[in-house]
């Protein structure tokens, strides 16, 4: 199935409410995770909304919102990244982001070429770790009812696990 | 310079622009040209180790298979074999969700890649989602039944000539000389106990018939779901992957 690009604004941009905004974060193959279970105001649509920070690596981190359609697969509208890889926009004449944050956004143009519909990501430099990027999330999604720790450059991620260099 | 040196110093230098090698804090990292399904490439970590480099994923690949997938579920049964086909195949170990090789000092380079190439394997593991698994298993098993026999022997979605036949569809009636064979692809333990009960039920209703089952993970089906099957059926291939088992079988009931 293909979205138009008015069906992901419309999506990305519709009042969403955090319905579990306690879930609890667990570790799970050396990245923390967490899961939230996000609807519509009005009810009529299912997200979820994920957060992950590897453990390894303290650039390496994302969150995502992801759509559930009543009917047809889960398509992720949004995924906000760290700056531990680099990304490819192939239709973009091959254009590199070379160890920068990003953010993906589902795209029609992408979905029609048969690509993953977040295929598409454009840099950002408005957070530089996991608690700014859910704060830009949220804020761009238009999601309420989840308070985010203290957390952010004064207090760094510090990795729990070493690779040993 | 000869065209084929020509070719290959385009190449390395073009290659050369392509891999990003960076150095943060105490990581020392190498992104290769090679990109996942959402564009993001393979990011390979260098540690020094004895006589040589530990190239690992610091566990990126699972965290990102995490995005749109449950693991405790995505890594069971033929999708957790696939894993470890993988890893094997590729020289790779894995670490509580990191995947990593140790290779001499003198083979980084092709070790790099031979973790990219295991990455990438891993990656697509997440298109191999339960329908498109069980969409594969019916495939194969038709596949089977029709190289193994002519097509005029074969029947599919058969509704037997009982009261409310259609609610009792048997996935395939092979014609013999004898009793017909009444064969069923459990996928699952929710087909597992459709079987059994449409088993029961036909023989409550006085058909004769020889039944066969193939599975597509007989040990994949809790207990007593395997147990009343094995009840049920007069045979049952533990497999689809066993296809010499499930020819032998059918002919034999056929001639």
């Amino acid at each position: 199935m293909v979205f138009s690009e008015e069906l992901i604004s419309e999506l990305l941009s519709m009042p969403k409410v955090v319905m579990n905004p306690n879930a609890k974060a667990k570790v799970q193959k050396k990245s923390e995770r967490v899961t939230y279970q996000v609807e519509s105001a009005d009810g009529e649509k299912s997200f979820e909304m994920y957060t992950r920070q590897n453990q390894m690596d303290p650039d390496a981190y994302s969150c995502g919102l992801v759509y559930h359609p009543k009917r047809g697969e889960k398509v992720t509208l949004v995924r906000y990244n760290g700056s531990n890889h680099v990304h490819l926009n192939p239709l973009e004449d091959g254009e590199l982001i070379v160890n920068r944050c990003h953010i993906h956004r589902a795209t029609q143009r992408y979905m029609e070429m048969g690509e993953k519909a977040e295929k598409y990501a454009e840099t950002t430099d408005r957070y530089d770790h996991l608690s700014g990027a859910m704060l830009c999330m949220l804020t761009d999604c238009n999601i309420s009812g989840l308070e985010l720790p203290p957390a952010g450059p004064e207090n760094p991620y510090e990795p729990q696990l070493s690779l040993g260099i | 310079m000869n065209e084929v040196a020509a070719i290959k110093e385009t190449l390395c230098a073009a290659f050369c622009e392509d891999v990003a090698v960076s150095a943060r804090g105490n990581l020392l990292t190498v992104s290769l040209p090679m990109m996942a399904r959402d564009g993001d490439s393979f990011t390979t970590y260098l540690s020094r180790v004895s006589g040589g480099w530990r190239i690992s994923d610091a566990a990126n690949t699972m965290m990102r298979l995490s995005y749109e997938n449950d693991l405790a579920k995505l890594l069971t049964g033929p999708r957790a074999r696939l894993f470890e086909t993988i890893l094997s195949e590729n020289g790779l170990q894995e670490d509580d969700g990191e995947i990593f090789l140790e290779v001499p000092g003198d083979r980084l380079v092709r070790g790099i890649f031979q973790l990219g190439q295991g990455l990438s394997r891993v990656e697509d593991i997440s298109l191999w989602s339960r329908t498109r698994v069980e969409s594969t298993f019916y495939h194969d098993l038709r596949e089977v039944l029709y190289a193994t026999l002519p097509a005029d022997k074969i029947e599919e979605s058969y509704a037997p000539e009982i009261p409310s036949g259609e609610d009792y569809a048997i996935d395939y009636r092979i014609k013999t000389e004898g009793r017909p064979l009444f064969l069923f692809g459990v996928n699952g333990k929710d087909k597992a106990r459709l079987t059994t009960i449409t088993l029961l039920h036909l023989k409550h209703q006085g058909l004769k018939f020889d039944s066969m089952v193939v599975c597509s993970d007989f040990t994949e089906l809790p207990k007593q779901d395997a147990s009343r099957l094995m009840t049920a059926a007069n045979d049952i291939v533990p497999t689809v992957a066993d296809v010499q088992a499930i020819r032998d079988k059918i002919l034999d009931r056929v001639s």
